[in-house]
């Protein structure tokens, strides 16, 4: 395809996914086959007769398997799913991370179903995130318990209540230690103040492990034309990420030559991806960056960065600092930065001390009690603490509010089960700084920080009574009690962090065969709390397509020297702590640097057990490590990629323009028999912008939320069975030192042409008036032509029966959506265009979006806005005028089927 | 070596021949038989907790079916009534009527009548009750002449075919009497329609 004969005017170099394809010039098939599917070599080898006895026996097993009705039973037990009850729509927010996330629960009969973004809030704008939309399968999870239990055994409310009530009854708290997970919470604040005077002697501490204080504010661009980020993730998971990705895509639509991002790190992030300059250093060599800057020096700068120096010292300019460089270079940034974001204090942690003195206090004997309320600080609190030890050791008596059992729940003597999130009264600061109401959207029995605190002031009160009394307002009408909320002057803290006054440590000269540590929260599972959520676990981390475990990055160079292949392991020792991990290659990766995903390796989170390799183990707060010792083990694991098995065999998949007239589109129109008739009002189509898709995976889960799709576990994804309806690709050019990132939604095409019809035995899968592929799962009967027909590998078949209520790994009856059907197996399925929503809008059950359109759920949830949806009947429509654009092109666009989802190129700076 | 076959075998052969490939017929052609009632299910009668009889509430009075079946003209599915629809009327009406006594025991127990469904669709089919109601389907269309019905049963197939006969008819014009009810006109053969 890629021959100087064809029609398109193009200048994409080579497009790679992976560093083997890089170097394979070859492209051989049985080759890229044998790659692609090891175990498939093996069964290379097997002669004819056994060959012929494997047939006669799956022939003879498949039509044994065919007498039971193994369906019904389970499609009975699924139904009831139409006639749940009323529909209804409630708002709440979400705590990610310690800040609010607002958004609008959608309940059938007071069950969750679907969770998305507030229009009104500052953080969420109307779109999501994965970690918000799979708050919804969290809501479901089937290992939560409801009672509480005291000294081992399970007791009930009242004598919990009863146990809480005795520590404001006895003395003044003294041997009461309180270890908080910070929460921007004005009512956790106050609370916090009650109990110190009713009890002066208890003491509080608390611990985040990515801290909740240094997160960046909204950001605001304006005659900003050049923004450099060192080491910032804004556009990376986090509770800001909706709201950052949603500004900087205004900020770059708006005029793309003009505005400029510049991107210096050690390890790719998703907002390396987008940088039009990136720049990438050693930890180390990145503070000498930093500092030559500072110093306005760049002589001792490499050659190639010379000319960025001077436009980043010369030129205004917007300076964001994160934590993917050293708390040294930080500082400096710090002292160069014309333009610093102030991030405002969330929470207010003046009233309690650093987990390292509760450490102390519990090495010394001096606390009776330890009450720690929430997060799982034997799993991820600062390594040299040696927590679990501690705790273990000292003969404090202990009391463990938290939503799930874990680590931490295991080594207490008491747990408390936490309200679970969806049905909590409070109130949260979002990361603007804005407070807002937490409500219950639904039912759910449990206590909450707040309520435990007011027990031990001796003011024992509901968790609706105390955010009241926050506010003044007793009595007033819930959507009264919010708005009051939303305008209190309690808003913002309005503190500027208090100098740290610690004197950050400059990375020392690091010996050759040394190397720097990267931390950072995983994209899905975050700090590790998600982990027990198989929707987050399933997803492919978009920069290594890793799922269910991670691994450590490295460059191709270092692995090269190290004699390292992907999935290989290594040791990894710094100041006497070391863990074992397994490498992947990561293009665009620092020498002699490791990223390290935090999250993975829980012991005791149900599903999320043992999955991945933990690296809290070497963790100490820094985010950036230097002086690791390397050793490769020799042992091997088998990394689980979800997205190697499907993709379009495009050499132009991802294309770049150079500007916004550029044409890309055929020269001519060629000539074709193909004259549809389009019968129907509506058209439907999908424009995907490839030049703001920041690959954050939400249209992914939102889909897999919207749609009733399974989880098929690790082994499952491992053969390539993962059912996700839309994957999102992600492609490279250029060298594996420092290459061009792009990611691409992938749902089904809708090919007005599509191969996949024609070939089905049984017309399970037709065309609609409206141009939309429909699927017909009664009428399948699972033969999978359509599937190996699909030039774009959109096609996932059920080869379990992955809905089994008793699998439990998956979401449970109640959540699933009752407008779309849930699939048995044997069955094929695929993006639909969300027809359910489009029924929906069409009998006026729902009223879609702003002008009255249906919307699909990926377009909803996008950060970017870059999924448009629509009627391509209406020339006015937003999805008839992407379609017309320049830079509009077909995947595969040689094969002419017509597609109804098409693709903006991505746009560069001209050079 | 003696034959297998005898002289008469060949004879004996032919004279089965014909009833085997009867009985095969009767036996596929039975069997269709079985399984078409099996699916349409015509004439079922399903038992209800409390005696009901639509005749007598709809000669007798002046309800019509969404006095009681809220969601008929305008829902998604038609309903069937709770208690307390069935109280606005008995609460006092009939009080002491002994057929009533169910009723009135579970408002006191603060029990839900569950009323069995006659016309009911598998889970994969989406159909909206009020559309129908819109483009003027007549209930006896597929409901069958209730207000005869002591005791309701099922009058018409609720099979695909049943539904897409009177799907072709109303997109080819055949039949004047319904009109495609909501916004943005398609094929009502789109197998989207009711599939997804």
């Amino acid at each position: 395809m890629a021959d100087s004969t064809s029609p398109f005017t193009d200048h994409t170099p080579k497009l790679w996914r992976r560093l083997d394809e890089l170097n394979d010039e070859q492209r051989n098939i049985t080759e890229r086959a044998k790659k692609l599917f090891p175990q498939l070599t093996k069964s290379m080898l097997i002669d004819r007769r056994t060959a012929l006895r494997l047939m006669a026996a799956s022939a003879a097993l498949a039509a044994a398997s065919g007498c039971a009705d193994n369906s019904s039973k389970a499609s009975e037990q699924r139904m009831g799913g139409k006639s749940k009850g009323p529909v209804e729509d409630r708002y709440t927010l979400l705590n990610q991370n310690g800040t609010a996330f607002g958004v609008v629960v959608r309940t059938v009969g007071g069950n969750p179903v679907k969770i998305e973004g507030d229009p009104d809030h500052p953080a969420s704008l109307g779109r999501s995130n994965v970690q918000a939309q799979a708050a919804l399968l969290s809501h479901y999870d089937p290992d939560r318990i409801d009672l509480p239990r005291l000294g081992g055994k399970e007791t009930d409310w009242k004598k919990c209540r009863e146990f809480l009530a005795s520590f404001s009854e006895k003395g003044i708290g003294e041997g009461l230690h309180i270890l908080l997970q910070p929460t921007a919470s004005p009512t956790l604040e106050r609370m916090i103040r009650e109990v110190k005077q009713r009890l002066p002697a208890t003491r509080f501490y608390q611990y985040r492990p990515i801290p909740l204080n240094n997160i960046i504010p909204p950001i605001d661009y304006q005659s900003n034309n050049l923004v450099i980020s060192f080491g910032c993730d804004f556009l990376g998971a986090g509770p800001g990420q909706v709201r950052h990705a949603a500004d900087y895509a205004e900020f770059r639509r708006n005029d793309r030559q003009e505005s400029k991002l510049i991107v210096v790190e050690s390890v790719p992030t998703l907002t390396g991806a987008q940088a039009d300059e990136h720049v990438i250093l050693e930890p180390r060599q990145l503070e000498q960056f930093i500092q030559a800057l500072n110093e306005g020096d760049i002589t001792n700068i490499a050659p190639q960065y010379r000319d960025l120096a001077n436009a980043i010292i010369n030129e205004p300019r917007l300076l964001l600092k994160g934590n993917g460089i050293s708390a040294n270079a930080g500082e400096i940034a710090k002292s160069l930065g014309a333009v610093e974001l102030q991030s405002p204090q969330l929470f207010d942690d003046s009233q309690c001390a650093d987990i390292s003195a509760l450490h102390k206090a519990l090495e010394q004997d001096e606390a009776d009690h330890l009450m720690i309320l929430g997060g799982n600080p034997v799993y991820d609190a600062p390594a040299r603490l040696n927590f679990a030890q501690t705790l273990s050791r000292s003969r404090v008596a202990s009391t463990y509010l938290g939503s799930e059992w874990n680590e931490t729940a295991g080594l207490c003597s008491n747990y408390i089960s936490e309200t679970p999130e969806l049905a909590q009264w409070g109130d949260l600061r979002s990361f603007d700084s804005s407070v807002g109401l937490r409500r219950p959207v639904t039912s759910g029995t449990g206590m909450t920080a707040i309520e435990i605190l007011s027990h031990l002031a001796g003011i024992p009160e509901s968790g609706e009574m105390l955010v009241r009394k926050t506010y003044d307002a007793p009595d007033l009408p819930v959507e009264q009690l919010a708005q009051k909320i939303r305008s209190s002057t309690n808003a913002a803290n309005n503190m500027n962090p208090p100098p740290s006054g610690k004197v950050q440590k400059p990375l020392g000269i690091m010996p050759d065969n040394r190397f720097a540590l990267v931390f950072a929260p995983s994209p899905h599972i975050w700090d590790g709390s998600l982990a027990n959520n198989s929707w987050t676990q399933e997803l492919p981390a978009p920069l290594t397509g890793l799922a269910w475990g991670n691994a450590a990055s490295i460059a191709a160079s270092t692995a090269e020297k190290l004699g390292l292949k992907d999935g290989d392991e290594i040791e990894i020792s710094l100041d006497g702590a070391s863990i074992k991990i397994p490498v992947i290659q990561l293009p665009g990766q620092a020498e002699n640097t490791l990223g390290l995903p935090l999250g993975y390796g829980r012991k005791m989170a149900a599903i999320g057990s043992v999955i991945g390799h933990g690296v809290y183990a070497l963790f100490n707060g820094n985010f950036v490590e230097q002086g690791a010792l390397v050793t490769k083990t020799g042992a091997h694991h088998d990394l689980i990629f979800a997205d190697r098995f499907m993709a379009a065999d495009d050499d132009k998949a991802v294309r770049w323009v150079t500007s916004e007239t550029e044409q890309l589109r055929r020269k001519e129109e060629a000539p074709s028999f193909f004259d549809p008739e389009y019968r129907a009002e509506k058209q439907w189509g999908m424009v995907i912008d490839l030049d703001i898709c920041i690959g954050c995976n939400a249209c992914t889960i939102a889909c897999q939320a919207e749609n009733n799709i399974p989880v098929v576990g690790p082994e499952e994804t491992a053969a390539g069975r993962a059912m996700h309806w839309i994957r999102v690709d992600r492609y490279h050019r250029g060298p594996a030192e420092n290459p061009d990132t792009a990611f691409q939604p992938v749902p089904c095409m809708h090919c007005e042409l599509a191969p996949c019809e024609p070939v089905c035995p049984v017309g399970a899968t037709t065309h609609s008036s409206e141009g939309i592929n429909e699927m017909t799962y009664n009428r399948c009967i699972g033969t999978r032509s359509c599937s190996n027909n699909c030039p774009y590998k959109v096609r996932r078949f059920n080869w379990f029966d992955y809905q089994a209520p008793d699998r439990n790994v998956g979401m449970s009856t109640e959540g699933q959506n009752p407008r779309v059907t849930v699939r048995d197996r044997g069955v094929m399925e695929k993006c639909t265009f969300c027809v359910q929503r489009i029924e929906a809008v069409r009998l006026g059950d729902d009223k879609g979006g702003e002008d009255g359109m249906p919307v699909t759920a990926c377009q909803q949830t996008c950060p970017t806005q870059a999924i448009i949806f629509g009627d391509l009947a209406d020339a006015q429509s937003p999805v008839a005028k992407a379609r017309a654009e320049p830079r509009n092109y077909s995947l595969l666009e040689d094969l002419n089927l017509k597609t109804r989802t098409t693709y903006l190129a991505k746009q560069t700076r001209e050079v | 070596m003696a034959q297998i076959f005898s002289r008469s075998a060949d004879r004996r052969l032919r004279i089965l021949a014909g009833p085997i490939i009867l009985c095969a017929i009767a036996g596929i052609v039975g069997l269709k038989w079985y399984v078409k009632n099996q699916e349409e299910k015509i004439g079922l009668v399903v038992a209800q907790p409390i005696e009901f009889s639509h005749r007598q509430h709809i000669e007798n009075t002046e309800l019509i079916c969404a006095d009681c079946h809220r969601g008929a003209h305008d829902g998604p599915q038609a309903l069937l009534p709770g208690k307390s629809i069935c109280l606005e009327c008995h609460d006092d009406l009939f009080r002491g009527t002994p057929k009533l006594q169910p009723l009135h025991e579970a408002k006191a127990k603060g029990l839900a009548i569950n009323w069995k469904p006659v016309s009911k669709l598998p889970e994969f089919v989406h159909f909206h009750h009020g559309v129908h109601f819109e483009a003027n389907v007549e209930c006896s269309n597929c409901h069958g002449d209730v207000s005869k019905m002591e005791s309701v049963s099922r009058a018409k197939p609720l099979t695909m075919d049943f539904c897409i006969d009177c799907h072709r008819e109303s997109q080819s014009g055949e039949n004047s009497s319904t009109k495609q009810a909501v916004s943005w006109q398609r094929d009502l053969t789109d197998c989207s329609v009711c599939h997804y």
